[in-house]
């Protein structure tokens, strides 16, 4: 006898699980049939406020669930594994390559609208959506961002200091001289997390800024033969040894949960995604350093730091083609000629987004008002940069492991060259 | 067999004040070591997260809730309730799959302890051997296998899966438990159940279960306190949102910043409250049961 | 008369048993027997084709026969080595640790005082919880930003910024063993507890004509009635910290860095979160043999010396 989820549910009669049952049944026939969709962890009520609005707007059922952004792509291939079809997932770009080589999604190019949709994105987000032969387009783009440096206004004012740091040398000069002067035990917060959104995009922009490169054409490692990659790793681990960086950083498993310290208004100069000055700069209820105490700065050294795009994918074995790709539209395009999702990121949360068309509305201009300077923003835009790595079927797992390489050179358990070599070496065996 | 006089711990009596001071310091000392993190865990549960978060520091939380349990049992709307209306279906789930898996133990666990304790058969000092590895054995080894298998038998994300993985490391430990809780039984009482006709099993049945009582407490708590706890299998046979138990969503929830700590503390002391009672109520038999057979008189 | 019991003795023996004992063949010896199998395979779990068993509609793949070569590049990555000292380290360390903590609770609690029932029972209370649980209790109690040690500490300004105890390997691992000793030494000490109240009283009234004290009568009558369960709970401790998964999920899964990586960890991360099931069951395989190989320590030492067979 099998048992049944549904039936001890039933049989329970338990009010929650009745409800959670009963979210598609309780309601009137619908033209769509359920898609199911899952994310990671970032705002999961906001996506939820957009499946209800998607479910009563365009007649759709859609049930949501988010995981755990640490867990998140292992946890979703174990669900496909096992079986589960889960229609429209997030995927990081990482990941995106291997999932499509192993056949978890599918292509995008034959579904109509999509015509149109490539039409209306940056030439560069086009570009990072195709898969690694240029032929197909793999995901619609979810939001884009870039590494950004924000720095603690007050703080610096407090201890005498004018302007924020232009140099990668004067900024630790000022966090040395702000812990010199007891204004803070730890004035320096990169976003040296453990997960996929963490060191490593930090490592790359760090490196960009230096004038290096971390891959080359051919997408192989070189990070060895940088000088620039060995003068930001020779930075990091000094300012670890120092004292300027409050090493729970290392454990931290998400980027948002590493900003979430800057809020407290002890840190002075912070490196992550560009969205996450919102909340610092523009929550008064969640940060200290708001309403815009805390501002940014362009990228010290020549400027340049990492952009990346993250993505919504269709299941390659989903049941409900047309219901999950009308949805993905919602969600990553116009459905309707209308940016709904795009427009509410972008409000909500500043996530910028690959549709340029989209920030002609004023209302997405003076939003921006609130907690950046818009016009500082897209002149660090025109220096983000790109990489092509990540479509290289090794590249999720390279990733994933290069990141306690690179905390064992920051800790100073490894040198310099030393690390380095080892992520060529890394790189290498999983080829 | 020499008379057994139980060391009494001393004559209380006739200890010193000094003495007596420092006996009661370290049990105090004990108590709180015991105690007082899983009080605490209660403690965070029942007060905001901002003040948990607020210096200094007051072990007194100066304000108590109970929002937090609200929220988990999704009486009150919060904006993570879709992470939290997995709690219940998952305790559902782990109050089902303990309470098979126990059944299965204690009826066919139990005979097989009494087979062991009592019978001499072919084969039964190598099975005892195998058994014991058995016992010592990772199950996460048997994970890949079952892994596969079930996706070939269409049992992933079912409770009937977990049931059948589950007693891989239940039936073993249930097996050995009886097995040295019957050898405290003496044999007398078996033969003299045989000398007035009754068959083995009527032996068994009639006359030697009956007296069991502890024995088969001590297994079938065991045992569900087992299930109820385990996490590995859970978390990687049933991955469909739902189907899996209260372990792993616990530890899911742990690991969303955007749930507050006190709220996963109240889920957590929500999923811990059967095993602790459990282990308060039958105590005696627990302890009776667990440690019978490892010392000899 | 004789002879027909003891045929039907067997035979009994086996119905008592035999349900069990299949049971047990099927949901231990079998997986277990697969795994070793899908060591020695190139496992790829998106090929649905390929070699398989098939018993009615049951399907169960074989994968492609590859000798010893998972093994191979399992022991020849440093990081399996390292997770192996790192393992019998934080083995080593949990067994001391249980074993004198579960003691000292157990001499304590053998003492005579007023409300000793009641601390009875709440020594199983940490016991009972679940290692999820626990380490999230624990992290309410280390955390950097709002636990409470913390937060004592710092009241009490003993320390003048918080500690952060996960922030280094070497504080996390030892934490970790912390953490898994409050939650087994219990166990330890309802063991020693048991062994120590079927001493003879007549032994330390003896001793105590003789006029020694406490630790001399601890020293000479009670640890050397206790060898048979020492050893038994050495070897409990020794296997469960080989086994130990839940805790540094919860805690620190495995990090910082590689630094609390233990064998079960990478194997448990190589099987399921890259899916390399070959070279994973291979890892959790070197750890089932070194768990059999306690299993024989044990069962000549142990059960040979000091517990006959019936």
């Amino acid at each position: 006898m099998t048992i049944d989820r549904r039936t001890f549910l039933g049989a329970a009669g338990l009010s929650t699980a009745a409800a959670l049952l009963g979210e598609g049944a309780l309601r009137l026939a619908h033209a769509d049939k359920p898609v199911n969709f899952s994310g990671w962890v970032f705002k999961p009520d906001t996506v939820k406020d957009y499946v209800d609005f998607y479910n009563k707007n365009h007649g759709g059922q859609v049930k949501y669930d988010a995981v755990p952004w640490a867990t998140y792509h292992p946890t979703m291939e174990t669900r496909a594994l096992s079986g589960e079809i889960v229609d429209v997932m997030y995927c990081n770009s990482a990941n995106r390559e291997r999932w499509f080589d192993n056949g978890f999604i599918r292509a995008l190019d034959d579904l109509p609208g999509m015509d149109e949709l490539k039409k209306k994105m940056a030439p560069g987000n086009l570009e990072s959506a195709k898969s690694r032969d240029g032929s197909k387009v793999v995901g619609l783009p979810y939001f884009t961002s870039l590494f950004i440096l924000i720095y603690n206004e007050p703080m610096l004012q407090q201890a005498g200091i004018k302007a924020p740091a232009k140099s990668w040398d004067e900024l630790v000069e000022h966090c040395t001289k702000l812990k010199r002067d007891k204004v803070s035990d730890t004035p320096y917060l990169p976003n040296w997390n453990n997960s996929g959104s963490g060191t490593m995009p930090q490592f790359l922009s760090d490196s960009f800024s230096e004038g290096a490169a971390v891959f080359d054409a051919k997408n192989r490692v070189i990070a060895d033969q940088e000088p620039g990659v060995a003068r930001a790793m020779e930075r990091w681990q000094k300012v670890y040894k120092d004292g300027l960086v409050n090493p729970e950083v290392l454990t931290k498993t998400s980027s948002t949960d590493t900003h979430r310290l800057f809020w407290t208004g002890r840190y002075a100069y912070h490196t992550n995604h560009s969205y996450y000055l919102r909340t610092i700069a523009g929550e008064p209820e969640n940060s200290k350093l708001a309403p815009k105490k805390a501002k940014m700065a362009m990228y010290p050294g020549n400027g340049t730091t990492h952009m990346f795009t993250e993505w919504y994918t269709i299941n390659a074995k989903t049941k409900v083609l047309g219901d999950a790709w009308k949805f993905a539209t919602f969600l990553g395009g116009n459905l309707n000629g209308d940016w709904y999702v795009q427009r509410q990121w972008c409000l909500i949360a500043g996530l910028d987004n690959a549709y340029p068309e989209m920030y002609d509305a004023p209302e997405i201009v003076q939003s921006y008002d609130k907690w950046v300077d818009l016009k500082l923003l897209r002149e660090q835009y025109k220096k983000g940069k790109t990489i092509n790595a990540f479509k290289e079927p090794w590249f999720s797992e390279w990733d994933s492991k290069a990141i306690a390489v690179v905390h064992n050179i920051i800790r100073g358990t490894s040198t310099v060259p030393k690390g380095l070599k080892e992520l060529a070496a890394l790189q290498k065996s999983l080829v | 067999m020499a008379a057994r006089g139980r060391y009494r711990g001393g004559n209380y009596r006739r200890r010193s004040a000094g003495s007596r001071v420092i006996l009661y310091a370290t049990v105090t000392a004990v108590a709180l070591w015991l105690i007082a993190p899983f009080a605490w865990l209660f403690v965070t549960s029942i007060s905001y997260q901002k003040n948990l978060l607020a210096r200094p520091f007051s072990p007194v939380p100066p304000e108590v809730t109970f929002d937090n349990y609200r929220m988990v049992l999704g009486l009150v709307r919060f904006h993570a309730e879709g992470q939290a209306s997995k709690i219940l279906t998952s305790m559902w789930n782990s109050l089902v799959v303990a309470l098979v898996v126990t059944a299965v133990n204690v009826v066919v666990g139990t005979t097989a302890g009494y087979a062991y304790a009592r019978f001499r058969f072919p084969l039964k000092t190598f099975s005892l051997f195998a058994l014991l590895f058995t016992r010592m054995l990772p199950t996460i080894v048997l994970i890949p296998a079952f892994f596969l298998v079930f996706r070939a038998l269409g049992l992933q994300n079912t409770l009937t899966g977990l049931v059948i993985a589950y007693g891989s490391f239940t039936l073993p430990f249930t097996v050995w438990i009886m097995k040295a809780y019957f050898e405290t039984i003496p044999a007398d009482l078996d033969k003299s159940a045989l000398v007035d006709g009754c068959n083995r099993f009527q032996a068994y049945s009639r006359v030697v279960l009956p007296v069991s009582g502890p024995g088969l407490v001590a297994g079938g708590a065991f045992t569900f306190m087992l299930c109820w706890n385990e996490f590995v299998v859970a978390q990687i046979l049933n991955t469909r949102p739902g189907t899996t138990t209260l372990p792993p969503v616990i530890a899911g929830m742990n690991g969303q910043i955007n749930i507050d700590y006190s709220v996963i503390a109240a889920s957590g002391f929500l999923g811990a409250l059967p095993a602790v009672l459990l282990v308060l109520v039958f105590q005696k038999y627990m302890v009776q049961g667990l440690t019978a057979g490892s010392v000899k008189g | 008369m004789k002879t027909r019991w003891a045929l039907s003795e067997s035979a009994v023996a086996w119905l008592f048993a035999g349900p069990a004992l299949l049971a047990i063949g099927l949901v231990v010896v079998f997986p277990l027997v697969y795994s070793l199998w899908l060591s020695f395979t190139d496992v790829n779990l998106l090929r649905t084709t390929g070699p398989a068993i098939e018993l009615g509609d049951l399907k169960i793949p074989l994968f492609r026969w590859i000798g010893a070569r998972n093994y191979t590049q399992v022991l020849a990555d440093p990081l399996y080595w390292d997770s192996l000292w790192r393992t019998l380290y934080f083995v080593g360390a949990f067994v001391l640790e249980a074993t004198v903590i579960g003691l000292a609770m157990a001499l304590v609690l053998n003492e005579r005082f007023p409300g000793r029932p009641l601390m009875r029972s709440l020594l199983l209370v940490p016991w009972s919880l679940s290692r999820i649980v626990v380490g999230l209790l624990w992290i309410g109690i280390l955390d950097f930003e709002f636990g409470a040690l913390n937060g004592l500490l710092l009241r009490a300004h003993v320390i003048d910024g918080a500690i952060a105890f996960f922030r280094d390997g070497w504080t996390a691992l030892n934490v970790l063993v912390s953490v898994y000793m409050w939650n087994q030494a219990p166990f330890a000490t309802l063991l020693f507890l048991a062994g120590m109240q079927s001493i003879s009283e007549d032994l330390y009234a003896a001793a105590e004509v003789d006029g020694a004290g406490y630790w001399r009568r601890l020293w000479y009558v009670t640890l050397p009635a206790l060898r048979p369960i020492v050893f038994l709970v050495l070897v409990l401790a020794t296997v469960n910290g080989f086994l130990m998964l839940d805790l540094i999920y919860v805690l620190t899964m495995g990090g910082p860095g590689y630094d609390t990586t233990t064998v079960s960890w990478h194997g448990f991360k190589t099987s399921f979160t890259f899916f390399k099931l070959g070279p994973g069951t291979a890892i959790l395989y070197t750890l089932t043999a070194l768990c059999l190989l306690l299993t024989v320590v044990y069962h000549k030492l142990v059960l040979g010396r000091f517990e006959p067979e019936a």
